[in-house]
């Protein structure tokens, strides 16, 4: 079998441990010499499938775990690595590693890249454009739009909704669920929250297609993102009261503004 | 024997348990006597002397032993229990949005445009030698 790997996944490499490391080579080696049913069922792994085509295996002790698909081509079966959460005992940095770092990469520094920079790039400059613009356009703006807004809509108001509230639902709270806390997980990787010193301030944890969480870099719940769109997300504190929004600068990259439209950071 | 092996050894051993759950309690308790014979005088007992016994030391030297040992074992069952657990996995991959990764890359596979992943690939290989 034919063995891939992603980008974001030879990304989070450096996070590894030598013994990881030595691991994962035994892993691909493996994959590459067996064919796909055989590899599957061979129980060496612990290998489990988690969601449509996702699978884990175990490969670090008994908490490391890489997370792969597999599929057929013209040229025949392929295993296609996607990610990997490497545990270890909690960290005390003060910053995690990130995927993405616009410390070290000048593609997601908006003062080295124009092209996500709101005060060079009027297109994503809610002063400037009043598409997003929540003051402007009344579909962003919670006060107006009852959708988006968790004190109106219970289906985003995680004190009524016990699948977006992390205190009642352990899967996605950092504190029960290692794999989301980058304390925890070395090659967690992000998203994180920046504010315009590029200094992390929190993470993100995506609960579904409408909801993301923050959490503060300690762990604790600090608010959630209400997407509204493609291209804006409204953020909501842990009151449940409309605190800023995020405009879609690319793929990767978020700027946060205030209700004033003051840009605060970025989340990427 | 590596220090991560030898931790592990000692937190998944039934004989460390053991020792710590009945050897050490039993040592602890033999300690206790001693303790209260070394510091009491004229059958009193009198407290202020109790850093001038060496039972008091080895007292001190066990609690933090057990201590130890019970936080690492805390700490170990903890991340094993949790992320064994399948439910805590979907939540990761959902999170990380992999079910819809794992779509655009098989995309890219069937239309024959793999340069990004061979070349990953051939990095991580690098890497792995």
């Amino acid at each position: 079998m034919k063995v891939l790997v992603s980008p974001d996944f030879s990304q989070k490499l450096a996070t590894l441990s030598k013994d990881a490391i030595g691991n994962l080579s035994a892993f691909i080696s493996e994959a590459e010499k067996t064919d796909m049913v055989a590899f599957l069922s061979s129980g060496n792994y612990n290998i489990a499938i988690l969601e449509e085509d996702v699978y884990s295996a175990k490969f670090d002790t008994d908490a490391g775990r890489i997370f792969f698909t597999i599929g057929t081509e013209s040229g025949g079966e392929f295993l296609l690595l996607l990610d990997v959460a490497s545990m270890s005992q909690p960290a005390k940095a003060a910053t995690f590693f990130a995927s993405n770092n616009p410390r070290t990469n000048s593609t997601f520094n908006p003062k080295l890249n124009p092209a996500i920079n709101p005060e060079l790039n009027s297109a994503i400059n809610p002063r400037i454009n009043p598409v997003i613009n929540p003051k402007l356009n009344s579909a962003l703006n919670p006060k107006l739009n009852s959708a988006i807004n968790p004190k109106l809509n219970s289906a985003l108001n995680y004190k009524l909704n016990s699948a977006i509230n992390p205190r009642l639902n352990s899967a996605i709270n950092p504190r029960l669920n290692s794999s989301l806390n980058p304390r925890i997980n070395k090659s967690y990787g992000g998203p994180y929250l920046y504010d315009v010193g590029l200094k992390q301030l929190a993470y993100l944890v995506r609960v579904n297609d409408k909801v993301d969480i923050l959490f503060e870099v300690g762990g604790e719940f600090c608010g959630l993102l209400v997407s509204v769109g493609n291209n804006v997300k409204v953020e909501f504190d842990k009151e449940n009261s409309w605190v800023g929004f995020y405009v879609k600068a690319n793929e990767k990259v978020w700027l946060r503004f205030s209700l004033n439209n003051e840009w605060k950071g970025l989340l990427v | 024997m590596k220090l991560k092996d030898l931790k592990d050894r000692v937190l998944e051993s039934p004989g460390w348990k053991t020792v710590f759950a009945f050897v050490l309690p039993l040592l602890a308790g033999v300690l206790s006597g001693v303790f209260v014979t070394e510091i009491t005088q004229n059958s009193i007992i009198v407290w202020a002397l109790f850093y001038k016994a060496n039972s008091f030391y080895g007292l001190l030297f066990f609690g933090l032993c057990t201590y130890l040992y019970n936080r690492a074992n805390y700490l170990h069952e903890r991340e094993i229990s949790r992320f064994l657990d399948t439910d805590y996995c979907v939540a990761y991959v959902r999170s990380k949005c992999l079910p819809e990764a794992a779509d655009r890359y098989k995309e890219l596979i069937r239309s024959g445009n793999v340069g990004q992943l061979e070349q990953a690939m051939e990095e991580l290989k690098k890497v792995l030698k």
